[in-house]
């Protein structure tokens, strides 16, 4: 008993020092998903054919190619450019591509469910391009997937358990370590689960209540 | 680059598609258990709301939703063995999957049965028809075709998941890139090979799954 207790305190401490890297790792990887989403998001629905199709393609490519590989193939693809980076980057690097695909899906969606006649309005009024974006279509827009958007960085929050493979100790590598020493998969693991688990759920939590804010935000009230 | 992918593809040839049948072979196992799985605790939750089971399917639910996959492989991997069960790190890379896609579907099953109409059940109900018999002749059937879509999604996502038995060492894809590229340190092509086979798969079976939904016999059970 005293020594599932020592192996609890020992995982706990673990927790407390990798737990920061997750957060810190999920907030890095969010705003450039977010961006490469939003650009990818309004390219969707471009003039051109071709951006079109580039854009697919690369949200095909992502979604269908797990993250785990996709990691490695950042890690090892970009020294044979002679770009050198820290592990931390490479996983920055990654979560963003990978989870700024899915990004790009959520945007269109929520820029094809807006009205058409707000972009009409606006353009009808002489905004620009610029002016139409920032202050009519994307708020609005980005009003309607809050819920989507955190829902995604509950995955992002899920996916930086996978950058272990390239030597970066978050939690998840170090809950192994502590097993692998003391021998108490239940004990470590349940902590770990846990750990992840408040996290994701508080996140799901605080979506729901945006959402609901959102919703009585767009309808007009 | 590509081309040096190509040349890696057909030295190792053997290798790779080991991997693909593995991976194949544990999503599609993952697949069918999970179906079980997630049917039974899908219909539960919806069947007995706020009962100690329905509940505890509900707990299921949101620990595997809100926890990462690799948490689970590792807890079955090293929790397994301290049960005293010993199995290969396929099955036990089965069994995880098994446990993670059947809470994913057992949410599919519960969204699909609460947007039928209560009419449904109503109508079955005063035709004084069992809970049993109105759940699995009238109200399965009809959820069916609406889940079917997001379960076939699901199976895209095993695939991709299968990517995680590497960590516990089992010949996949991904393993599959690692095993060239150590032999010989050729790690991008190696990986780029192991992507191009997921997308290849993700290609073919995205059209399996768009032929199968425009046949007309599917849609015997749809709603009118």
């Amino acid at each position: 008993m005293i020594d599932i207790i020592s192996v609890a305190r020992d995982a706990l401490g673990l927790i407390i020092t990798g737990l920061p890297i997750v957060l810190m790792l999920a907030v890095a990887a969010f705003f450039p998903a977010l961006f490469i989403g939003i650009v990818g998001g309004l390219l969707a629905s471009s003039r051109f054919r071709l951006v079109r199709l580039l854009v697919s393609v690369y949200v095909y490519v992502f979604r269908s190619t797990p993250f785990l590989m996709f990691i490695f193939l950042v890690y090892y693809g970009l020294p044979q450019y002679d770009i050198d980076i820290g592990p931390v980057t490479t996983a920055i690097i990654a979560l963003s591509l990978s989870h700024g695909a899915y990004m790009t899906e959520i945007i269109r969606g929520g820029l094809r469910g807006l009205d058409k006649g707000q972009g009409e309005a606006a353009v009808a009024l002489g905004f620009g391009l610029f002016h139409r974006l920032k202050d009519i279509t994307l708020p609005q827009a980005l009003m309607a997937i809050i819920p989507s958007l955190l829902g995604q960085s509950i995955l992002i929050i899920k996916d930086t358990s996978l950058v272990s493979v390239v030597g970066i100790s978050e939690i998840t590598r170090l809950g192994r370590e502590v097993v692998i020493r003391t021998n108490e998969p239940f004990v470590v693991f349940t902590l770990l689960a846990l750990t992840y688990f408040v996290v994701c759920f508080l996140l799901e939590l605080f979506a729901r209540q945006l959402e609901g804010r959102a919703r009585r935000v767009l309808s007009g009230q | 680059m590509f081309s040096d992918a190509y040349d890696l593809f057909w030295q190792y040839e053997d290798t790779y598609m080991e991997g693909l049948r593995n991976a194949l072979t544990a999503a599609a196992f993952g697949l069918c258990m999970a179906l079980v799985v997630g049917m039974l605790a899908g219909v539960t939750r919806y069947a007995s709301r706020g009962s100690i089971i329905g509940r505890a399917v509900a707990v299921y639910v949101s620990f595997v939703r809100n926890t990462p996959l690799l948490v689970q492989v590792y807890f079955i991997y090293f929790g397994l063995p301290a049960m005293g069960v010993t199995l290969s790190a396929f099955w036990t890379g089965v069994i995880a999957l098994t446990f993670n896609s059947g809470a994913y579907i057992a949410e599919m099953v519960r969204g699909g049965l609460n947007a039928i109409p209560r009419g449904q059940t109503e109508a079955a109900m005063s035709l004084g028809l069992r809970q049993r018999v109105v759940l699995w002749k009238v109200l399965l059937p009809q959820a069916g075709p609406t889940i079917l879509p997001a379960v076939t999604g699901q199976f895209v996502q095993l695939i991709k998941d299968t990517s995680l038995l590497y960590t516990i060492s089992v010949l996949e894809i991904t393993k599959a890139a690692d095993d060239v590229g150590n032999e010989t340190y050729q790690f991008l092509p190696a990986y780029m090979v192991s992507c191009a086979i997921y997308v290849a798969v993700c290609i073919v079976l995205n059209l399996i799954v768009d032929l199968y939904e425009s046949r007309a016999g599917f849609s015997r059970h749809q709603r009118a």
